[in-house]
């Protein structure tokens, strides 16, 4: 029965975003069915809930007659799991995808800005037509619903990796949060390019929009991060596996098209760019999405092949199509550009910005495909990892935090050289003076000491920024200074909360590379008793534990970790093994401290249990890492934040400046 | 003076600063860890996804280390361990593409493509001559425009020239800005305030513009109202009715599509309760802890009580029936499987009071004669014989007892 | 500020329409060239196991193997030239290789004659545990080679268990079967090798 219901839910999300997408095509023509639309699109909302819904009842009511219960769902896994077990593989996911879907399309249908009267009912049209797809494949390619016969008394239970951690309750919503959000400026970027309206108008529409999947997209990566350094038990949170590529490859352009909107406000130009970057993102979603459903690369993340693969690449390419035939049709509408004056502004930031962070993209999108590249080509089968994106990404991601740096005290227009290089001397002496203190007090290697001096000429702009801000707000208004802060912040919201993300990406540059570059670690065969140093710390073997739970075996090893002397507790890193999986799971144990992490591991028990390999490796920093990402959010969200509309302020505004904000 | 003095201490800091860093580029000693791990870094581990061998914990990873480690050590160089390794999985062992046949490609694309980028982002920030003053009437309707506009009173045609007009305006308030924050010049404010002049000038010299044509209409006969709902209905109602009979469609069990990593082979344990492949004993434990989860659930413990018995623990599954029959004590099927089970552990009087009690209720039921004829057998009773013929007599053709019934009724018979 | 909505119509260059549509035209091309490629890159995993890597070591020379085993005694494959040899890499704790035992033992009872030798590698396994896994199995059929560590495996080129390869009767390997074996392999590969026929498909 449940069966029913959700297969009825599913079909009626896909009869209903079809009529959706009638009532808002014929909408944009101007007749008077919104009303019926936004019935139709509220009705979507509804069917994608209701099968989630239902999906969640059979899940947690062990209904083995269901497919996907059958397939994932076992009767001791513990509630939180089962209920979460709802992404755990391909189908359910795609229903995670398609309410999010229906949420972000209900959502862009409130209150349309009035910029955009006429882009939103094409839009709205857009994202039912999406929904259409999706609604399609869930039902026909991926159905979860299936009855299976005969009816089996105990599922195998989700992948034991996704049991491990509760924070895979979080890392998934929050991810497609991310990357289905990306679909809505897509919708107004296609309306653009369908109704010829290539200026202003779409751009102000979606700057939230974009900002906030950004903000979505950026916490769900390095929730994923954490997930992996905690759960893994490799040691590291980026493994630059295809399915993590494939979710950070739309995050560069949509930081791209944030940075590069703000020229096309000032200047007539940059309208097909913007447009290509907007509709970029999506196709860069779908590529994501297809490179991790259709099985056709391995990776830790992926599912198995099934039909779902060849119908996701068609779909792909008839969006490439059809976008690329838009483009062609109103190139007419899509120039002249005006001309830009200098190199040296502004704007010329930004472009270098948008060509560094382009040329990540596509350096990311190269490496994960090229296999299947040269496999096309061929048959050759090679592997591209780690070591490629490294030595590709580190350099531009450099030139990154230099122009972060550099970005905000350029001027628009033109700058005068002489000018600016007065107002880099403090901060630049900063950035040398800590690459110097730290290449002679005996910091090795290149690259982490390049990093950790262009961060400190970042941080100390973003410093200069605060510090002269606050004493303009100081001498404007005579309050002291913490509230004088508060005053420069409220006026210009939108800079002061790009610096705050710019300081948590210099943040999470340095963590990046004092974690990468300056670990240590050891591994050594204890008997119980026995213990070894590495570093700073001692870990001592005191006990192997066998544990036995209904959902799995582990051998659990206790290890006493001290630091200098100091105690830090007992360790309990494991071996777990899970009746449907052939090689042990190991799960780490991490003793997170301000400066550094020791992370401990255990590798192998021999048959007695007398024995056990602990593997103990010490990075620093890896906690800033987190924090930058909470910095990062709290800036985006500070910039991103609405506005009353016509508040009247306590202070005498600042003209000039409340020109840009009365632009939002 | 000072300005000798900043330039001096400028120089030295860069000085520094150049010492820092080629201080820290020499290489750390290369002690063996380092050099295995080096090698370690550029391998892939076989046996897990995409971590290279120096990251993985696994068996294989830490031989491969062991190999690697030794092989350095009899003094061959990285290049020649790699060659060792590729030759025996395949280049796909090596973490980056060699450059013989097209290997080449993934470094040079992405450095073309920014090289390009690079040289597109250059042609279109060429410099524009300087511009020339603003006439007087002019900086007032500037000054004039960006009051209004900045008070939201300005109206701006939604023409290319009145695009350039509002993009203009936003352009001189943010160099105002930047100006009074001490970052921009005033060559730059003259070139702001020019061009939104000349953006006024534009916009005003237009005539107010005409309707265009919109969007072209679909033409089309209006199809009446009522008919175009019967229509939206109808297909409502195909589309759901047609989804609905495809996928009800019954489907046979273990037609995995998905829901599993490549290379774990779980299929879901289909009507047997998991009992027999390996890890037996865990699954045993998994339907325990259901049974324990939920007790009156019926399946879940006739599910523990078929895999006990399959794994030899007879007692024990006898137990789990007799759990069952508290619950329902005219279950007639369970009431046999305890006395099947009790017959297997040799407890023939409790397996007669089962099946007699069953018989006592159902006297025709075939499998209770059967197992009664059994049970009787085993007991040296005579009238073993009455009830299996009793039982081949009432039972359906393709029985699979009748072969065991005519067994022993055949061995009865000297 | 007001903006009213943009009205105005479509920017007509009147100038050299003819090469506007032959620069429409490239960029049309280009745009198509763009999707079959994308397409075909796409597809090229269509229908293979991404994990799977095919040996490099086929029709070469078959790796080394010679070690002690389960049973107390010594194997060196370089004394079974003239036999065909199927070599079998298993493990304790792998399910698949308790379901393909079966197979192994059938194939080694019963094609023995015919010259075929099997001979399994116990792989990253303690003695105990495989000894157990083999008593429940029925027996030691054939001779199993201890690999504690998993170097043999590693000389041999093996992703993972269970894996299968074939050698010939003059030392070359021939065949490799990754994950479980299928009776159906074991007939169109191995007994054609026995009967002189070379490899199968």
């Amino acid at each position: 029965m449940k069966s029913a219901f959700g297969t009825l839910a599913l079909g009626l999300g896909l009869a209903a975003s079809l009529s959706a997408t009638g009532w808002w095509v014929l909408t944009a023509q101007g007749r008077p069915t919104a009303a019926r639309a936004r019935l139709m699109t509220w009705l979507t909302l509804a069917a994608a809930a209701g099968a989630c819904a239902v999906l969640v009842w059979a899940l947690v009511s062990h209904d083995f007659s269901v497919r996907y219960v059958a397939e994932n769902g076992a009767r001791a896994v513990p509630l939180y799991y089962t209920v979460i077990s709802l992404w755990a593989a391909l189908e359910g996911s795609l229903l995670l995808w398609l309410l999010v879907l229906a949420g972000y399309t209900v959502l862009a249908m409130r209150r349309p800005h009035p910029r955009a009267a006429s882009l939103h009912p094409w839009a709205m049209t857009v994202l039912s037509s999406v929904g259409v797809f999706f609604f399609a494949l869930a039902l026909f390619a991926g159905s979860a619903f299936q009855r299976i016969s005969p009816v089996p008394l105990e599922g195998p239970g989700p992948n034991a990796l996704l049991q491990d951690h509760p924070l895979m309750g979080i890392h998934p919503p929050l991810l497609y949060l991310g990357y289905v959000g990306l679909t809505v400026p897509f919708a107004y970027a296609v309306a653009a390019l369908v109704t010829g309206q290539t200026g202003r108008g779409w751009v102000l529409v979606t700057r939230r929009w974009t900002l906030s999947a950004w903000t979505f997209l950026t916490a769900g990566v390095l929730m994923g991060g954490w997930w992996s350094y905690e759960v893994l038990g490799w040691g590291g949170y980026w493994a630059w596996d295809p399915v993590e590529n494939a979710s950070i490859l739309p995050w560069f352009t949509a930081t791209a098209l944030l940075h590069s909107v703000m020229v096309q406000e000032r200047r007539a130009t940059l309208r097909v760019w913007n447009l290509a970057l907007a509709t970029s993102s999506f196709l860069l979603v779908l590529i994501g999405t297809f490179l991790t459903r259709s099985g056709v690369i391995a990776s830790v993340h992926s599912f198995s092949q099934s039909a779902v693969g060849p119908i996701l690449l068609g779909y792909l390419v008839g969006v490439l199509l059809f976008v690329g035939a838009l483009f062609i049709w109103r190139a007419d509408r899509l120039g002249p550009d005006e001309r830009l004056d200098s190199p040296l502004s502004r704007e010329g930031v930004f472009l270098g910005n948008n060509v560094i962070l382009v040329g990540l993209a596509f350096t990311v999108l190269i490496g994960t495909v090229f296999p299947l590249l040269l496999e096309a080509v061929n048959g050759q089968r090679v592997s591209v990892g780690a070591p490629y994106f490294n030595r590709m990404a580190v350099p531009l991601a450099l030139a990154m935090v230099l122009l972060m740096g550099v970005g905000p005290l350029v001027p628009w227009g033109i700058a005068d050289p002489r000018q600016l290089a007065r107002r880099l001397r403090l901060p630049a002496a900063v950035g040398l003076a800590t690459i110097a203190a730290l290449g002679l007090t005996g910091l090795r290697g290149v690259a982490p000491l390049l990093t950790f001096g262009l961060s400190a000429f970042t941080l100390a702009t973003i410093a200069v920024q605060f510090a002269s801000g606050t004493a303009a707000a100081r001498s404007a208004t005579g309050a002291a200074w913490p509230r004088a802060l508060l005053v420069a912040i409220a006026r210009r919201r939108r800079f002061y909360g790009g610096l705050v993300v710019h300081a948590g990406v210099a943040l999470a540059a340095v963590a990046i590379a004092g974690s990468s570059a300056y670990g240590v670690e050891g591994e050594q065969a204890l008997e119980i008793g026995e213990s070894f140093s590495v570093g700073d710390y001692r870990a001592t073997l005191v006990g192997i534990r066998p544990e036995q739970t209904p959902r799995r075996r582990a051998i659990t090893a206790e290890v006493a970790l001290s630091r200098a002397g100091r105690d830090l507790g007992v360790h309990e890193p494991a071996l777990s093994f899970y009746p449907s999986m052939t090689q042990a799971v190991g799960t780490p144990s991490v003793e997170t401290q301000a400066d550094e992490d020791a992370y401990l591991v255990l590798a192998a028990v021999n048959d007695a249990r007398t024995q056990a390999t602990i593997r103990l490796a010490v990075t620093p920093l890896v906690l800033w890492l987190w924090l930058s990402g909470g910095v990062m959010v709290a800036g985006a969200v500070l910039a991103g934040w609405p506005a009353g509309r016509g508040k009247s302020r306590q202070v005498p505004v600042d003209r000039d400046r409340a020109l840009e904000e009365v632009q939002a | 003076m000072r300005r000798v003095g900043v330039a001096l201490a400028a120089v030295a800091l860069v000085a520094l600063a150049a010492a820092g860093l080629w201080r820290a580029s020499s290489p750390p000693a290369a002690t063996e860890a380092r050099r295995v791990d080096e090698v370690a870094a550029g391998l892939r581990c076989p046996t897990c996804q995409g971590l290279s061998v120096k990251d993985s914990s696994s068996q294989v990873a830490q031989s491969m280390r062991a190999i690697i480690g030794e092989q350095l050590g009899e003094g061959r160089t990285p290049d020649q361990v790699r060659t060792w390794f590729v030759g025996r999985y395949g280049s796909w062992i090596l973490l980056t593409p060699e450059s013989s046949g097209l290997g080449w490609l993934v470094w040079v694309l992405p450095v073309a493509a920014v090289g390009a980028g690079a040289a597109a982002a250059l042609l279109v920030l060429r410099r524009r001559s300087t511009a020339g003053a603003v006439e007087e009437h002019d900086q007032e309707a500037v000054e004039e425009a960006l009051l209004a506009a900045e008070r939201g009173a300005i109206e701006i045609p939604g023409t290319p020239d009145g695009e350039r007009l509002e993009s203009s305006l936003l352009l001189l308030a943010s160099v105002r800005a930047d100006r009074s924050a001490g970052l921009s010049s005033a060559a730059a404010e003259a070139l702001a305030t020019q061009r939104v002049a000349g953006a006024l000038a534009a916009a005003r010299a237009v005539p107010s513009p005409q309707p265009g044509p919109q969007v072209a209409r679909r033409s089309g006969r209006r199809v009446p109202v009522g008919l175009r709902w019967a229509g939206v209905t109808a297909g409502f109602v195909l589309v759901v009715s047609g989804v609905l009979a495809v996928n009800t469609a019954e489907r046979g069990a273990g037609q995995l599509i998905t829901g599993n990593l490549p290379n774990s082979d779980a299929t879901p344990e289909m009507e047997t309760g998991g009992s027999s492949t390996a890890g037996g004993d865990t699954a045993l434990d998994g339907l325990r802890a259901a049974v324990a989860a939920a007790p009156e659930d019926r399946a879940a413990r006739l599910a523990l009580a078929r895999a006990l018995s399959d794994a030899g623990r007879l007692d024990e599954a006898a137990a789990e029936y007799r759990e069952v029959l508290v619950r329902e004590p005219e279950d007639a099927r369970t009431r046999l499987l305890l006395a099947a089970a009790l017959l297997q552990t040799g407890d023939l009087t409790g397996a007669r009071t089962e099946v007699d009690a069953v018989l006592a209720a159902q006297p025709d039921d075939p499998d209770a004669l059967l197992l009664s004829g059994i049970v009787q057998n085993r007991q040296g009773d005579p009238s073993s014989g009455t009830t299996l013929r009793r039982f081949l007599a009432l039972a359906p053709g393709e029985h699979p007892g009748r072969e065991v019934a005519e067994t022993l009724l055949g061995a009865d018979t000297p | 500020m007001t903006v009213t909505e943009d009205r105005s119509p479509v920017t007509d260059e009147p100038a050299a329409p003819a090469r506007r549509s032959r620069r429409r035209w490239l960029w049309v091309t280009l745009l198509a060239l763009g999707a079959v490629t994308v397409l075909t890159v796409l597809s090229a995993g269509f229908g293979r196991d991404p994990s799977v890597v095919d040996s490099v070591l086929l029709d070469g020379p078959a790796p080394l193997l010679a070690g002690p085993t389960l049973d107390g005694g010594s194997f060196d494959l370089a004394d079974y030239r003239g036999k065909v040899v199927l070599v079998n890499v298993w493990a304790s704790w792998c399910a698949p290789c308790r379901d393909e035992y079966p197979l192994l033992e059938a194939a080694q009872r019963e094609l023995s004659p015919a010259g075929l030798q099997v001979v399994g590698i116990d792989t990253q396994d303690s003695t105990r545990a495989a000894q157990r896994f083999l008593d429940e199995m029925g027996g030691e059929n054939f001779p199993n080679v201890l690999d504690p560590d998993g170097r043999k495996t590693i000389d041999w080129g093996a992703f993972g268990v269970p894996e299968t390869y074939l050698v010939d009767r003059d030392g070359t390997l021939v065949a490799k079967q990754v994950c479980q074996l299928s009776a159906e392999w074991i007939a169109t590969t191995v007994v054609p090798l026995l009967e002189g026929e070379g490899t199968g498909p």
